[in-house]
């Protein structure tokens, strides 16, 4: 899978996209309004109580949007495509990816290439670029740098669980539940970790890397307590996406690897 | 209606054949109500905040969640499906109302999550976190009513989006935009009573507060007495007018579809 034939991929889904317009703006518009509720209810909450563990709104709202963003670019590479893999293995049609010439891994996440997440897109970017003009934060170049680099680390980090998940469909069959319960988790990061216990803090720093996410990068951009990391390794912590991908990479490949077909 | 009584049999035995799932639910509802219970305590703390306490927040949170696996707004994917597929002509065609059968095939489900999520979950919340009582015996008695309510109501919003979508085509927008308002308006977060007052006055005059606001306010005994029984009144009031709404909708959606063709 080259960048070339990528490119050319994409401009095929968004011909195929366009045959609908009005369904895919629509769909578009459904979801931010649907997010629109999330980042309200959490306004309202903090319209009542001022602060959450000393995080004002936009504070929260700062790190909220990282989450989101990320989880969109990082989604458009692996979610549906990871959720309707166990309908092919049991179908029998995930065959055909095996016998392409190319990296089946590759090939699988770029057909299946999501462009539906623009509406994530750009509700949770417009929040974060709000929420950066009214904290009126005196950055340097390389906090941009930084901010850009924990966007990716995240993208990396989700679309990273989100392979690991698809790839027990090779071995377990049934996943959807596994998907809510990644979902489930991941409201945990809608918020600050320190009003969490510290087995929480734990779990999501060592356990299931979420806290990499949004949390700790928030925190160091925002001069906030980061709790279990220390202010010199904040450079350490974008680095946790790409080591958590290629784990999760090297899993799916060996799993289709060790994968023998539903027969047929 | 033993017909229809069947049909929650069968969705039942249905859900039963994932009987392993279970503890991965159980762990997800844990989650969720944990995260709930930590920010109630983050800001509450000791003390009150307008005289509600964390004990009542963490009752409040527990029968949310666990509410929410019960409702039967889910019913506008089924629907969809049998739009997409075409299996609704088959399913029409049937001797039977198609809506009290999506009702007792979505009841079915709830009885199977009451049973296995929903009350296991209740006891993992109580031994975990804890439980206050119902306020009385009537707001307790008034909170079942508000269950049922609360059920009827999901199960109408639902079925008016997937009437919705055999005009739009589009069950997905519709959805999506039917949660949005839940989150918003169902008050199953964040208390009503918490909200600055033009988003209350907005919150009360929808249905949404029937799904998680209503029966938990009910339950804590921080809504008794004449109000208690006219908001219940007033819901009863809401499935009135959303059953004349899908009843109309629904005459005009069968004919559309037959002019698509089968």
């Amino acid at each position: 899978m080259t960048i070339q034939l990528f490119g050319k991929l994409v401009r095929l889904l968004m011909k195929e996209r366009m045959a609908y317009r009005a369904d895919f703006i629509l769909s578009a518009f459904a979801q931010i309004i649907s997010y629109a509720g999330d980042y309200i209810v959490i306004w309202l909450f903090i319209e009542q109580f001022h602060n959450l563990a000393g995080w004002t709104w936009p504070e929260i709202a700062f790190l909220y949007s990282i989450g989101l963003f990320s989880y969109a670019i990082g989604a458009s590479f692996s979610f549906v495509q990871m959720r309707e893999l166990e309908g092919q293995v049991k179908q029998g049609t995930f065959e055909t990816i095996l016998i392409k010439p190319v990296n089946p891994y590759f090939y699988f996440v770029s057909r299946g290439f999501n462009l539906a997440y623009i509406a994530h897109i750009a509700i949770s970017g417009s929040v974060l670029i709000w929420a950066m003009i009214k904290l009126g934060l005196q950055w340097t170049w390389l906090d941009y740098v930084y901010l850009i680099l924990a966007l990716i680390g995240g993208a990396l980090i989700q679309a990273g669980l989100l392979t690991a998940i698809g790839a027990m469909s090779f071995i377990w069959v049934r996943t959807g539940f596994l998907f809510s319960l990644f979902f489930r988790l991941k409201d945990f990061i809608s918020y600050p970790l320190p009003i969490f216990g510290s087995f929480v803090q734990l779990l999501l720093t060592v356990g299931v890397p979420l806290a990499f996410i949004n949390f700790y990068p928030a925190a160091f951009l925002l001069s906030k307590e980061a709790l279990l990391i220390p202010q010199w390794a904040m450079w350490a912590v974008p680095a946790v996406g790409p080591v958590c991908y290629w784990i999760s990479y090297r899993f799916w490949m060996y799993s289709a690897n060790k994968y023998q077909g539903a027969g047929g | 209606m033993i017909t229809y009584f069947m049909f929650s049999v069968k969705a039942f035995t249905n859900q039963l054949a994932y009987r392993a799932e279970v503890w991965l639910r159980l762990l997800g509802n844990f989650v969720t109500i944990l995260i709930q219970v930590e920010i109630w305590k983050a800001v509450i703390g000791s003390g009150n905040v307008d005289g509600v306490t964390v004990e009542q927040m963490i009752t409040y949170s527990v029968i949310n969640t666990l509410l929410s696996a019960l409702l039967l707004n889910g019913v506008s994917s089924k629907v969809d499906d049998s739009l997409k597929s075409g299996g609704i002509a088959s399913e029409l065609v049937r001797p039977l109302s198609y809506p009290l059968y999506l009702l007792f095939d979505g009841l079915g489900n709830s009885i199977y999550q009451l049973t296995f999520t929903v009350a296991p979950s209740f006891l993992i919340a109580w031994l975990f976190f804890g439980i206050l009582p119902p306020s009385s015996a009537a707001n307790f008695i008034a909170f079942l009513g508000a269950l049922i309510i609360a059920l009827i109501v999901s199960f109408l919003l639902g079925y008016f989006i997937s009437l919705l979508a055999f005009w739009f085509m589009n069950h997905f927008a519709l959805s999506w935009t039917l949660n949005g308002l839940i989150t918003v308006f169902s008050g199953s977060f964040l208390p009503i009573w918490f909200f600055p007052h033009y988003w209350a006055s907005l919150a009360k005059a929808l249905p949404f507060q029937y799904m998680g606001y209503v029966p938990a306010t009910i339950y804590l005994g921080k809504m008794t007495g004449t109000q208690m029984w006219q908001t219940l009144a007033l819901g009863m009031g809401w499935i009135a007018a959303l059953l004349v709404l899908v009843q109309w909708l629904w005459a005009r959606a069968v004919r559309r579809l037959v002019i698509q063709g089968g």
